[in-house]
């Protein structure tokens, strides 16, 4: 393909898909900054493997999986977790967006809390949630976007549900000690 | 009620979280711009770094001896014999001056047993499964990949300045001196993106703000030989 052809191609996937996919890894990462960055390194995978993209499923499909995969591999790697053992020294800060009070301000209660609640999901649960209801992909597209089995997404999504359910309901019990006792993902 | 807040869910966030989130033309111009830069760059460094090794080991293949000196990184042939392979002289005078010096790994892949077999035991009680680089300093130093989080501190280094590693690595990704804790933090990264770099944290005196007191790596570090001076 043409490089000034292809270049293109890139701007105008990135018109459309630009602002899903920066508010999809933002659901994966929490920090606006480092969602920026993962989008950007998204098209430019994109931007090498478009010769590679055969139309086995749709494009927006193919860009998700590519990001979410990179969001996974970031918050796998040291980067990530050094920014949580470095806060500790009160030096860095990694969330830098869900808990800003102006971003949520115009919510009611209710809807602030359970916003917090869903962020502070592990991310296998927080990850269906967002794809079905933000995203709105049914089981079956979040089963091909994940490569996980629908029985499996639909056990997740009913536990996601009770845990945000049991948060809502008590209040301010930290969702995380909802869920001792179920496997927490990868966090 | 949870369903139907659930079901507002995509209104709620784009009107609160996400409000104001584009990807817009700045981030766009952004991403063509490191394409160009890469076009401009074709020859990027893994590709230079990997026919390095490449044309190091025809060499070592086509030798049958080489000389061991000091300053020395170990390679292998097909048949997994080892040789020694010399470091430049640029870096073995960096490694005698003291500096830090990232090399390129030219035993990437090599089991731990198998650097056991030519460096012998190592100081280090965390065995990892693979070298990922060699990191120089005055000695051998392995850095290796990580499953977990390992942060491995050398300390008592007092002849490494901040301005020293300056000079190898760039100007620091963070800094910032903290009273309360007696000491500063400076970090220092190699790599090309959030997920493939590897840190140093320098903890510096709190009052000169250059002395390093110890350095943490993101990566564990198995030492062999004695340690510096």
């Amino acid at each position: 393909m043409e490089v000034n052809y292809k270049k293109q191609t890139l701007d105008e996937i990135m018109e459309t898909y630009g602002t899903s996919i920066l508010k999809l890894s933002y659901s994966y990462v929490k920090s606006y900054q480092i969602a920026e960055e993962i989008t950007q390194e998204v098209f430019l995978t994109c931007y090498m493997k478009l010769d590679e993209f055969k139309g086995d499923s749709t494009l927006k499909t193919w860009l998700y999986r590519i990001a979410i995969n990179k969001c996974k591999d970031y918050l796998k790697s040291w980067s990530y977790k050094y920014t949580i053992v470095t806060s500790q020294l009160t030096i860095f800060s990694g969330d830098d967006g869900i808990n800003t009070p102006e971003r949520l301000v115009m919510l009611s209660e209710g809807k602030k809390h359970l916003i917090k609640s869903i962020m502070n999901l592990p991310i296998k649960y927080r990850e269906v949630l967002f794809l079905y209801y933000f995203e709105e992909l049914n089981i079956r597209e979040i089963s091909t976007l994940l490569d996980v089995n629908e029985n499996t997404l639909k056990s997740r999504m009913i536990k996601s549900r009770e845990l945000l359910k049991s948060k809502l309901e008590k209040g301010d019990v930290d969702v995380r000690q909802a869920i001792n006792g179920i496997e927490s993902g990868y966090e | 009620m949870l369903d139907k807040q659930l079901m507002e869910l995509k209104a709620d966030m784009n009107n609160s979280v996400f409000k104001d989130m584009e990807f817009g033309q700045k981030q766009r111009n952004n991403v063509l711009n490191k394409l160009d830069a890469k076009n401009k760059n074709p020859f990027n460094v893994k590709f230079i770094l990997s026919s390095t090794f490449s044309v190091l080991i025809f060499c070592v293949l086509l030798l049958s001896t080489i000389q061991i000196k000091d300053g020395m990184l170990i390679g292998r042939d097909s048949g997994s014999q080892f040789y020694p392979l010399q470091l430049n002289e640029q870096l073995i005078a960096d490694a005698k001056n003291g500096i830090f010096s990232p090399v390129p790994s030219v035993s990437y892949g090599m089991s731990v047993d198998e650097v056991r077999g030519i460096l012998g035991e190592p100081n280090s009680v965390e065995m990892p499964s693979e070298i990922d680089t060699v990191l120089w300093y005055g000695d051998i130093y392995l850095l290796f990949t990580f499953d977990e989080l390992l942060f491995t501190s050398i300390s008592n280094i007092p002849h490494i300045t901040k301005e020293d590693m300056i000079k190898v690595f760039g100007r620091p990704d963070y800094e910032a001196y903290n009273e309360e804790h007696g000491h500063g933090l400076v970090t220092f990264s190699v790599g090309d993106s959030i997920y493939k770099k590897w840190h140093f944290n320098c903890f510096v005196d709190i009052q000169d703000k250059n002395t390093i007191t110890s350095i943490q790596f993101s990566k564990d570090v198995i030492r062999f030989g004695s340690p510096p001076q």
